[in-house]
């Protein structure tokens, strides 16, 4: 093969940068030390790892095949639902109390939003 | 909890890869299904663990 095809290469280097980011995300969800800080590096796997693979699989479609738009789709979805599965995480981690350091304490009567029991609001 | 999330997202870009590997938009469906109900069991059990029930 001489001569190598410049599509080739952008979906070469989009893929190499998504697996650059799954593995820091893997590896920063193994290394780092409490629930709270764990939480952000997959998100970088989630986001820019997946999305990266996905526009690399979209233009190796539109190159060799009739390419189509579907991994939009995926990568509109992710990053819609990411934000919201990692506060639904964090919630967890604050409720069961595995944050490390405790959450500060607030002036006065006030408690922190997401303790307020549905039914103390009424 | 936290891997569950992750293992779900980087199941959908390993399968993405393998449909690139495939030269076929086949596998698109497949990793469109595992990004929703990865979406959804980590909603819903997040839900169990705070709430004690997930449908109230």
């Amino acid at each position: 093969m001489n001569g190598t095809d410049p599509i080739e290469v952008v979906v070469a280097v989009l893929l190499i940068i998504g697996a650059i980011f799954t593995l820091v995300g893997g590896y920063g969800l193994l290394k780092l030390e409490n629930p709270m800080s764990r939480l952000h590096a997959p998100t970088k796997a989630g986001t820019l790892g997946v999305g990266s693979m996905l526009v690399a699989s979209m233009v190796y479609a539109f190159h060799h095949a009739e390419g189509s738009l579907n991994e939009i789709l995926i990568l509109v979805f992710l990053f819609v639902s990411a934000p919201v599965s990692a506060n639904f995480i964090a919630k967890v981690h604050i409720h069961r109390d595995r944050i490390g350091t405790p959450l500060p304490e607030l002036e006065g009567e006030r408690e922190w939003a997401t303790k307020v029991k549905p039914e103390d609001e009424t | 909890m936290l891997s569950l999330d992750t293992i779900s997202i980087n199941a959908v870009s390993l399968i993405v890869l393998y449909g690139i590997a495939k030269e076929t938009q086949m596998y698109f469906e497949a990793s469109m299904l595992i990004a929703m109900l990865g979406f959804v069991s980590t909603v819903a059990f997040a839900r169990f663990l705070l709430r004690r029930d997930v449908i109230e």
